[in-house]
Order: C-alpha cells, then sequence, then structure tokens
C-alpha cells in the first residue's frame, strides 16, 4: 500500500515538473565538511564515529572526517526537492548507503509539508543533520546515543509535517513512514537487514531559548543478508528437540521473522545567551536477539567565551535485560561424541553471537568549539569511555576475550569544520 | 560640572545611535502585505514559513555577513549572534528544511532586491529608506 502511494506520489510528481516553466527552475549547491585527526588509546578496542562506519584503534584521519554535497531544486512555489550524498568511513561501501536525502516535497499551504524519497529519519533532536559538524558543539553526536542510530538515519517513504505557531513558541508534527535496508559488516561479510513499515511520530516546540523534542518509532524486522548467521539458525533448527530442546527456541529468537524494533525518546534544548545546554533520554525495546535494548542518555553543558565555547558532557547507554546464557547442554551416556561434540560447540557459537552486540558503556567528554570564521570551525575533543564487560557492543574487539570483559578507553580528536 | 554631564551624556547618547541604527522590515511598494507582527517577520527570517501571511512566496534578504547592521537586526528580533544564527541556518539547509535568506552584498543591492522583487523582504536603516519600498515592521515593536 505504501509502496503504491510512494510510485503514486512520484508519477503526480513528475507530471508537475513536465509542467514546470524553465525559468522556474532555479538550482542552489551547498556542502559541508569535515577533516578530523582522532586517536583512540586501547589498541585492541576499535572505535568508529557511528555503528555504520568502521571501527579502528589507534591513529586516523579517515573515521570521522566527512565530505557532504546537496542540491536544492526549487521547482514553482509548492514543489522542490533536495539531494544530499555524504562521503564518510562506511564499513559498506556501496552509494546507495551513501545517499542521505533525495526526496521530492510538495507544500500544499504554508502550514503543510509532504515529502517523499529518501528521507532523514527524524528520531533524536541531531538526526536530521548528524554529519554537519559546523552545526553542533561536538566532535561528534553522543556516542552512546547517537551511534546505533546511525543505522537507521534514512528510510525511503514518506512523511508528512505540519507547522503552526503556539503562544509565541513554534510547533512542529511529523508523521513518516517507510522503509530501510541498513548496510553493515559482521568479521568482514557483507551485512544486510530490512526495517519495513517504519512509523515514526515526531512532535517539538521551540520558544526563544527552548526547544522541547519527543518521538516514538516502531518497526518490522524483515529480511536480513548474513552467511554466518543463516548458517546458525539452520544449524540450530537441523538439532533435534530431543537432544537439545532450546535449539528451536534460539533458532526463533536470531530468525528476524515477525520481530518488532521501538524506539521512544524526549530532548530539550537551551540555548541562552553563552550558555547551551543540551540532554536527551531514548528507551528501545528489541525482540531481536541480535539487536540491542537500550536506554540511553546525555547530557552536555557549553560556556562561551567570545569566539571559543567550552564544553563537558556525560553520556550512558545501559543494555536493559540480562545477556541471555545458553548453557552448553550435557548428553546421558552413550550419544556418539560426532553427534554431542557439534552440538555443545554450537552452544559456545551461539553464546558468543548473544554477547557480541551487547551494548553497555558510560562515557564522560570535555571539548571546545573555535569558530575560526563565518564559516569554519576548530574543534578539540577527549573522551573517556567506560565500557561494561559484555558491553563493546559499539566497538570491535580483537580478542575474543575482550568481550567478557570492561575496557577504559580515551579518544582525542581535532578537527575542523565547514559548510560551503 | 553639570554641563559637563550633561554633554557627556549627549555624547553616549549619539553614539549609541551611531552604532545602532533605528532598523525597518521593508517589502516592495507592490506587495500586498501592509503590516507584520514580530512573529510573522520570526517566521520568514528563521525559515519556519516560506510564504508571508496571505501565502505568497516570501524571498527573504540578508545584509552582508559579519556587519553590524546584520548583528543587530538578528540581536533584536530573536536574541541571538551571528555565530548562533549561522549555526542554525546550517541545521535548517543540510536536513533538507529550508535555505537561508538570499545575501545582499549591501544596503544598495537589497534596495535593489527589493525594488525588482514583489515577494522580496528585507531589513534596513530607517535613514536608507526610498520611496520604493514600504516599510512593513519597526525593530523592537511587538
Amino acid at each position: 500500500m505504501l509502496l503504491r502511494l510512494f510510485y503514486a506520489f512520484i508519477l503526480l510528481a513528475n507530471c508537475v515538473v513536465n509542467h514546470v516553466a524553465a525559468d522556474e527552475i532555479k538550482a542552489d549547491f551547498s556542502g559541508f565538511a569535515t577533516l578530523a585527526a582522532s586517536y583512540s588509546d586501547d589498541p585492541d578496542m576499535g572505535f568508529g564515529s557511528n555503528y555504520i562506519n568502521k571501527n579502528r584503534a589507534g591513529f586516523s584521519l579517515s573515521r570521522e572526517s566527512i565530505l557532504g554535497g546537496q542540491v536544492n531544486l526549487s521547482l514553482n512555489r509548492n514543489w522542490d526537492s533536495v539531494a544530499q550524498v555524504v562521503l564518510q568511513d562506511h564499513a559498506n561501501e556501496e552509494f546507495d548507503g551513501f545517499l542521505e536525502l533525495a526526496f521530492l516535497r510538495y507544500r500544499p499551504s504554508r502550514d503543510w509539508a509532504i515529502r517523499a524519497g529518501r528521507l532523514n529519519s527524524d528520531l533524536y533532536l541531531l538526526s536530521e543533520y548528524p554529519y554537519v559538524g559546523y552545526a553542533y558543539l561536538w566532535a561528534r553526536p553522543p556516542h552512546e546515543f547517537y551511534s546505533f542510530a546511525s543505522a537507521g538515519g534514512h528510510f525511503d517513504g514518506l512523511d508528512v509535517e505540519y507547522t503552526q505557531s503556539v503562544f509565541d513558541g513554534f510547533l512542529r508534527l511529523k508523521l513518516a513512514a517507510g522503509q530501510t535496508t541498513t548496510k553493515l559488516t559482521s568479521a568482514g561479510d557483507k551485512f544486510y537487514i530490512d526495517f519495513d513499515n517504519l512509523i515514526t511520530f515526531s512532535a517539538s516546540y521551540s520558544l526563544e531559548a527552548w526547544t522541547l523534542r519527543f518521538s516514538a518509532s516502531r518497526t518490522d524486522i524483515g529480511g536480513y543478508k548474513l552467511d554466518s548467521m543463516a548458517q546458525l539458525i539452520a544449524a540450530f533448527r537441523a538439532v533435534p528437540t530431543s537432544l537439545w530442546p532450546q535449539a528451536q527456541s534460539l533458532a526463533q529468537s536470531y530468525d528476524t521473522e515477525g520481530k518488532t524494533l521501538s524506539y521512544a525518546a524526549f530532548g530539550v534544548t537551551y540555548d541562552y545567551d553563552n550558555w547551551l545546554i543540551q540532554s536527551e533520554v531514548g528507551i528501545s525495546e528489541s525482540q531481536w536477539l541480535v539487536s540491542p535494548s537500550n536506554l540511553n542518555a546525555y547530557v552536555s553543558v557549553g560556556y562561551r567565551f567570545g569566539d571559543v565555547t567550552v564544553y563537558s558532557g556525560v553520556s550512558i547507554s545501559e543494555n536493559r535485560n540480562d545477556v541471555t546464557n545458553i548453557p552448553v547442554p550435557q548428553f546421558p551416556p552413550g550419544i556418539p561424541e560426532q553427534i554431542t561434540l557439534p552440538i555443545q560447540q554450537l552452544a559456545v557459537i551461539a553464546q558468543d553471537a548473544v554477547e557480541l552486540p551487547v551494548v553497555h558503556q558510560h562515557s564522560i567528554n570535555i571539548g571546545a568549539k573555535w569558530h575560526f570564521s563565518d564559516t569554519v570551525v576548530i574543534k578539540a575533543q577527549i573522551d573517556h569511555f567506560d565500557i561494561q564487560p559484555y558491553g563493546g557492543g559499539l566497538w570491535s574487539r580483537s580478542k575474543p576475550e575482550d568481550v567478557k570483559i570492561g575496557h577504559r578507553v580515551n579518544v582525542f580528536s581535532l578537527s575542523t569544520s565547514l559548510v560551503f | 560640572m553639570k554641563i559637563l554631564i550633561l554633554l557627556f551624556s549627549l555624547l553616549f547618547i549619539s553614539f549609541s545611535e551611531a552604532r545602532s541604527p533605528q532598523l525597518v522590515v521593508v517589502v516592495n511598494k507592490n506587495n500586498a502585505i501592509e503590516a507584520l507582527s514580530k512573529r510573522e517577520v520570526i517566521d520568514i527570517f528563521m525559515g519556519r514559513y516560506l510564504t508571508f501571511p496571505d501565502g505568497e512566496t516570501a524571498q527573504p534578504v540578508d545584509l552582508p555577513a559579519a556587519t553590524a547592521l546584520k548583528s543587530d537586526f538578528y540581536l533584536q528580533l530573536v536574541n541571538r549572534d551571528e555565530q548562533k544564527i549561522n549555526a542554525y541556518w546550517a541545521r535548517l539547509l543540510f536536513s533538507g528544511r529550508a535555505k537561508p535568506p538570499e545575501a545582499a552584498t549591501s544596503i544598495e543591492d537589497a534596495l535593489n532586491k527589493i525594488q525588482n522583487s514583489q515577494y522580496s523582504i528585507a531589513y534596513l536603516p530607517e535613514d536608507q529608506l526610498t520611496d520604493d519600498v514600504k516599510v512593513v515592521y519597526r525593530l523592537n515593536e511587538n
């Protein structure tokens, strides 16, 4: 249904474009970039600026560097279009993943806007511009809050926005629907996950120094493509229930069929005079074993001295569920080892696979942003991450035993961001 | 002594006025809009709405960057300096929501844009007004 609506909209838009006089069309090109040098001081823990980018240990120039280009096309007074490509250190380098925006917008009146195409998710305060370093305070959006959100940073579908002035403030309400395929890698293999029937509602209200924001989102987890996971599920299903009763329920837990993922978030910004204070709280609930259910939050406080703003903040991402325990099955004597040993090895692999994606970490950061010119800012930031045992799901670990132990990692970042 | 204080006060007032001339928001003479409220001016210059209240497309024009007039305008309108305004527009532009006002190269250029486009809207010092434009809002009014 949604797809048909989408195609109908595109068809209608095509008719409109064909009837727009050439002199009404106006194109504007713009862009943004960040050149960042960063260093992560634990050689066993690879750090990435977000969930869809490569994790790297040590010094890197590519980890947080970004180049974005955008074209705004004004077609006539009611129709316009925006396309945006963002080049960054993606683990999966297919072009489709770099296309952040490609939508057509229709404004039937001054209060309403309807968009169709590739859209940015409007889940959190920074969700619409997480890669525009010039526009926010930090070296990167708070890792605990925004890293996993990048997996659903854009989607293909429709959204409808209503805006209205209310009590001297400004209210925005948005309802979005669509689907997306997140492109990741897992142990070097390409990993695709479909998120279908994605529905997001968001509301924000701005009044002078204050901005309040609420959003809620729900999606069906659709198909996936990852050979190692398909093999794991097939192996579970092949085990007779009489030998290992837990195997069938584990196969079901790993499979995406019938699983949903839900988010809700609340955020507030206070931006007055020299103070910039921002905080968000978010909660996710996943029925899929591979995707963590978390409580995420951060608070950041900045104070400006002329052209330099100094800031500090704390962030948390708490795993909301106990890590699933998969005991190695024991068998009565008499069953051949050729049967029992593979099943016991399967249980060990399954336990590792359960522990790997769990996210449970805290961090504190301190930094400074210098407005070098109208279009250029320079930032320096130090983050100290406290990663709990079985909680490093946002990091890559070079040794299997690193999953089970806690880590403390410092990340140093020096960057310049500009708009053009 | 009193004369000295009076002279100093007059000098200070003159100096203040020289730094912050009365700013007015103007449109083309043929625009149907006769007056705007402060909130309606904010709606247009902060990209909340892309049209005038009557539904016609609004084309806001900014004075050159890093000038006292542009800085004064946004401080008086929304109590934000140019650093904050620039960051604000980066957020709106790259989230795909709106484009920033067109930048004029000078007051004369802003006046030309208003004269040449029925739907342009700009801010100017009151003493630079010409007969070709219409004042729809005075800063510091409600």
